[in-house]
């Protein structure tokens, strides 16, 4: 008789205690919680990485000459080549990162996107950041970065709005 | 036995989980937007060609010249005897707001049945895209040798445009 209850206690016990933990994260909705003792391990893994402005390189005009445009970290427009700088609300990217107090976090910047607009497009690359990896959340838990790239443009682009997106990682360290 | 069997599988159901949930937290990720306008490129027709109209030489070389507004000038023995006078005018159209600038040549040869004359060039052109248009001229001076043969003389010169 005892030897035939066993194994199903053991099962009980794994598909509680499983379900209690993998629900846990929807539960404290990614803030630092101190709900109950051993669910702390699972809790204090939590970041969460939130866009606060887009990246935006304002207004350029193309030539018959291929170029750059570039937007730095502190927000610096910069153009090469063919592409003329038209000034105009260009903006670096800003992002939130928030997790446990003194964490170190890691971010992850693509290598290459995309913006397309009237029939043409352009290529983004040589993301950067400031500040720089690893990042420290410090005792609130959190720090914000921003983000510059280079705009790559073809020549004589139709004009328009060119937009595109751009995923960004963030992980413990 | 059976009991120590059970607490084992409980402790390894426990880690298991807490490695699972932590992983499931230990990272993030954000879709982020760019963009950036792309301006009407800068472009410009010629709306008025230069022109000196007709001039009668003399055995004294002399010049007619076109200001930009328009008005005939001659000097030496160059006689001003009508025909069609006009300063170059030229349209630009881009980005409202934006600054260009312009290149005109120095000079443009005109040829014809005689010795080829010099006109030297002067223009007004470069500024602001007001309403993403602007207009310009090009004046010049001639210089009209002795006893010019006589006839039509005609050259061409390019003026490109850029924004600045």
């Amino acid at each position: 008789m005892t030897r035939t209850c066993a194994p199903f206690r053991h099962i009980c016990a794994v598909a509680l205690l499983a379900a209690a933990f993998v629900l846990s994260p929807s539960l404290v909705g990614g803030t630092v919680g101190h709900v109950l003792p051993g669910w702390g391990q699972a809790q204090a893994q939590s970041v969460n990485i939130t866009e606060r402005r887009e990246l935006n390189f304002g207004k350029v005009a193309t030539s018959s000459t291929p170029g750059t445009v570039t937007i730095s970290p502190s927000g610096g427009k910069s153009t090469t080549g063919g592409v003329i700088d038209l000034g105009k609300n260009h903006r670096e990217a800003r992002f939130r990162i928030t997790g446990p107090d003194d964490a170190i976090v890691i971010v992850t910047l693509p290598t290459t996107a995309t913006v397309t607009g009237g029939g043409g497009s352009g290529t983004l690359s040589n993301f950067v950041m400031d500040p720089p990896n690893p990042i420290n959340l410090g005792r609130r838990g959190r720090a914000n970065i921003t983000v510059g790239a280079t705009l790559n443009l073809g020549t004589n682009l139709p004009a328009a709005d060119y937009t595109g997106n751009f995923t960004v990682y963030v992980d413990i360290q | 036995m059976v009991i120590n069997m059970n607490k084992i599988g409980v402790l390894g159901a426990a880690v298991a989980a807490m490695f699972v949930a932590g992983q499931a937290q230990a990272a993030d990720s954000v879709n982020a937007g760019a963009s950036v306008e792309i301006a009407a490129p800068v472009s410009i027709t010629q709306d008025t060609a230069l022109a000196f109209g007709a001039i009668g030489p003399s055995l004294v070389a002399g010049t007619v010249t076109i200001a930009l507004g328009g008005g005939q000038s001659v000097t030496g023995g160059v006689s001003a005897l009508g025909g069609t006078t006009a300063a170059g005018a030229f349209s630009v159209t881009g980005a409202s707001g934006a600054t260009y600038g312009v290149t005109v040549p120095a000079s443009v040869s005109l040829t014809g049945p005689g010795t080829a004359m010099i006109a030297t060039l002067t223009h007004d052109g470069g500024g602001t895209l007001t309403g993403g248009t602007d207009s310009f001229n090009v004046g010049g001076t001639l210089a009209v040798g002795v006893s010019q043969a006589a006839g039509s003389y005609t050259g061409t010169y390019t003026v490109s445009v850029n924004y600045q």
